[in-house]
């Protein structure tokens, strides 16, 4: 609690939120939604002539609608308050102020974390303590609560530190981006991770939460029951796990932020390379703890399902870590006199991305390695360490060649380089697939020629060295040579010595 | 106390400083000036540690900023031209965030605050919310919060920008009575006037080089071949005929009881001349030299550029 207390830019954040007036209105209205949640509770419950006896039932249960409630209000608003903190800062050019104290970027982020979304914690937390009064009335079990509410915090702490951090990188997050992360990420991904119970790793289903919360529930006992993730073979509560999951995410998100809370918003990185290398070994870790064979549950769990899983992963994981490696131009300038010089090698901090989303590719084959020993079914199906080792390197070579498109993106003139290089990139992705749905009579015979030449599907296509794909791995050596003849051009341009505007 | 070594900025395609050079001394208010876009923000910027210099350092008290930016930033105080404050804090809270945040002792930190709100004039609004404060103010309020600490270094940003002549006045008071307790001051500005009389170095920046830097007094006598003298008189005189026949004297250019002219020669030279005029009959009423503002100095410095 010290920590807090003493945290200048925590107490500032408390000295502006709570103040006695704002308090009382906040505390109030919160009460008082309780308040007609219970008036409405309480009539269904007398329309369908329920009587209390023992626990009951999710339907009956305020203490479930309320926390319900919270768990969609709690996060939301820590997402919300946060995605504006710094980049409102930045706006007022208050920020630049705070970066010349000696506060540290540990002690700056621990004050934005918990002071910028203080009055939701302080809002929610009031309806909180109704919902768990509630549920000692409902009888429901006190540990079970405040599991919950153990989860709803760390889930509110990952989506704060995702805030700040889109707040950090992002030049005007409005209520908009904060939609646009929630329809287009957040619920698609609880979805998903919603449905991989039903997978070969059930344990990503631990990143929606609700599985981990339903055992608290009277629920039907099938539901129930997807909720019951291994990791490395061994039973977890996923309420457990989601814990687990979220709080190591957060510490990802909170090291990103460290890194760059007190950088000009051009030098941003989010990880360094080793950095990106680590998270891309903590997330195949993840994958090979959560990869669980013997659990033959659903008729869509098998060896080929798995990897094409795996491979998923991977393929987001081999752009994450070019993204995140991408070099700020002014570094990368300075790396190639180095590196003309042969001070430098490729291998340095601020060299061009692609060597590390090779050592991604290699820790992707080790990890295939690791799954196939614990399945013990190599050799029996198509896949073989040859054509895994292609599909990861096939995933590789599209990765490569649209980070170094985003790299000379970054070497242009173009505003807000990375983002509009992934706009570009979306938009070719599109008109590829657009082109391969006109040749729809490809479909009869496999992967249309067009999409598996100039989309890295060919990947997925269990155990085939697809000729297409082939040509398109050929394709894509070719455009990743032209990038690099581009970035090594606008490198070797030297600077006017002219003033730019200050 | 502040020493920039080869300290150089890159953007796209633009070198926005290249290559400076310059050392502070303590207790020295040095004024950078130059036009916009001459590289004087991103100089100020770069030495108080918050852009990463493509190459070079930027020492402050011996410390290097970018390598040991938060001691080093205990010594800087920094302003910029344009900015906000926190609007929903007290004049008080606000100073004591900083204070707090400048990891100031804590016993230190309550008398600090009211030494600072007196000293920028402010001691009616200690409670004050800063929303209601005018602009004026929240710019006094600005120099507290870069002088809470006591920093032995203030980088000050183009500070008087935005401000009326009244508050232009009271911060260059403010300024002035920071210099005599001996900080050193780097001050940016475009309005030549407001480091007139200010100053004791100055800095002329263009295209991101400096062109020109030093003690006023040293650079007015590097860059001025010749003196302006003006004289005043009564009576009839022939003042072409008169100071035009003196030996260094150019350029007369008279004008009713007055004339001003070009001197090339040294002082003894220049104590002579009253006394040869009163020779020839004239009745001098005054004779003095006009001393050169930093603004006809840039002028010379400068190659001109839009300012």
């Amino acid at each position: 609690m010290n920590l807090l207390t003493s945290n200048p830019e925590f107490v500032r954040h408390w000295r502006a939120e709570m103040r006695a007036p704002r308090m009382l209105l906040s505390g109030g209205l919160s009460a008082l939604i309780c308040f007609l949640f219970a008036q409405a509770h309480s009539q269904s419950v007398t329309n369908r002539g329920y009587a209390s006896s023992g626990p009951v039932g999710v339907d009956d249960s305020l203490y479930f609608w309320l926390m319900c409630v919270i768990a969609v209000a709690l996060p939301l608003w820590c997402l919300s308050a946060c995605l504006q903190a710094i980049a409102n800062e930045r706006q007022m050019k208050t920020y630049d102020f705070v970066r010349t104290t000696r506060m540290n970027s540990l002690e700056l982020l621990f004050g934005y974390l918990f002071g910028a979304p203080l009055m939701a914690y302080y809002t929610i937390g009031i309806g909180a303590f109704i919902a768990f009064l509630s549920g000692l009335g409902e009888h429901v079990p006190i540990p079970g609560m405040l599991l919950a509410f153990l989860l709803l915090i760390v889930f509110s702490v990952f989506t704060s530190l995702l805030g700040l951090l889109i707040s950090l990188v992002v030049d005007k997050p409005r209520a908009a981006g904060l939609l646009f992360v929630v329809l287009f990420f957040g619920w698609p991904m609880g979805a998903l991770a919603f449905a991989a119970s039903d997978s070969p790793f059930p344990g990503v289903s631990a990143l929606a939460m609700i599985p981990g919360l339903l055992p608290f529930f009277h629920v039907p006992q099938t539901v129930a029951e997807l909720a019951a993730p291994h990791v490395f073979g061994v039973a977890v509560p996923a309420v457990i796990l989601s814990v687990l999951l979220y709080g190591s995410m957060a510490v990802w998100v909170a090291l990103a932020l460290v890194n760059n809370l007190k950088k000009e918003r051009e030098e941003i990185r989010i990880f360094t390379n080793r950095q990106a290398i680590g998270f891309a070994v903590y997330v195949n870790v993840l994958l090979i703890g959560f990869f669980h064979p013997l659990q033959n549950r659903v008729s869509t769990q098998s060896y080929e399902a798995a990897f094409v899983i795996f491979l998923i992963f991977n393929c987001m994981l081999f752009y994450f870590t070019g993204v995140v490696t991408l070099t700020p131009q002014e570094r990368l300038r300075s790396w190639y006199r180095e590196f003309c010089a042969k001070r430098q090698s490729y291998l340095s901090d601020n060299a061009l991305p692609w060597p590390w989303i090779l050592l991604a590719g290699a820790i992707a084959l080790v990890s295939f390695l690791f799954i196939v020993a614990m399945s013990g079914e190599y050799g029996q199906h198509d896949l073989t360490l040859g054509w895994a080792g292609f599909a990861i390197l096939l995933l590789i070579t599209f990765a490569v060649r649209d980070v170094l498109f985003l790299q000379w993106c970054m070497l242009t003139r173009m505003k807000n380089p990375v983002s509009k290089g992934i706009a570009l990139i979306w938009l070719y992705y599109l008109a590829v697939v657009i082109l391969g749905a006109l040749n729809r009579n490809d479909f009869r015979e496999g992967i249309p020629g067009p999409i598996a030449v100039l989309t890295p599907v060919g990947a997925f296509d269990i155990g085939k060295f697809h000729s297409y794909a082939l040509f398109g791995f050929a394709l894509q050596g070719a455009a990743i040579a032209i990038l690099l003849f581009w970035i090594r051009d606008r490198l070797a341009v030297q600077p006017k010595a002219m003033a730019a505007a200050a | 106390m502040i020493e920039l070594q080869n300290l150089r900025k890159e953007y796209p395609e633009v070198v926005a400083v290249n290559d400076l050079q310059v050392t502070i001394p303590p207790g020295e208010v040095y004024g950078l000036i130059g036009p916009n876009g001459a590289g004087k923000t991103t100089t100020i910027r770069m030495a108080c540690g918050l852009l990463t210099p493509t190459s070079g350092s930027a020492k402050i008290c011996g410390v290097d900023v970018h390598h040991e930016p938060e001691r080093a930033q205990s010594n800087i105080g920094y302003l910029s031209d344009f900015f906000s404050v926190y609007d929903d804090l007290k004049v008080w809270e606000y100073l004591d965030y900083f204070a707090h945040a400048y990891k100031m002792p804590e016993q230190r930190i309550k008398p600090r605050i009211e030494e600072v709100i007196q000293q920028v004039g402010l001691e009616v609004k200690h409670d004050a919310f800063i929303k209601g404060l005018s602009r004026g103010m929240k710019q006094r309020l600005g120099i507290a919060r870069a002088v809470i600490h006591k920093p032995k270094v203030l980088l000050l940003d183009e500070p008087a920008s935005g401000l009326d002549p009244k508050s232009r006045v009271d911060l260059r008071n403010l300024l002035l009575s920071l210099r005599d307790e001996g900080s050193t001051v780097l001050i940016s500005s475009h309005i030549l006037s407001e480091l007139e009389g200010f100053c004791t170095s100055i800095g002329v920046m263009e295209k991101g080089r400096m062109i020109c830097s030093g003690r006023i007094e040293q650079i007015v006598a590097d860059e001025t071949k010749f003196r302006v003298i003006r004289v005043t008189w009564i009576g009839e005189v022939n003042a072409g005929g008169i100071f035009g026949a003196i030996p260094g004297v150019t350029d007369v250019v008279a004008q009713g009881k007055e004339a001003i002219f070009r001197f090339s020669g040294g002082d003894d030279a220049l104590a002579e001349i009253p006394g040869a005029v009163a020779a020839q009959g004239v009745k001098l009423l005054s004779f003095g030299e006009v001393k050169q503002t930093v603004e006809e100095i840039y002028l010379k410095l400068s190659k001109n550029e839009v300012m």
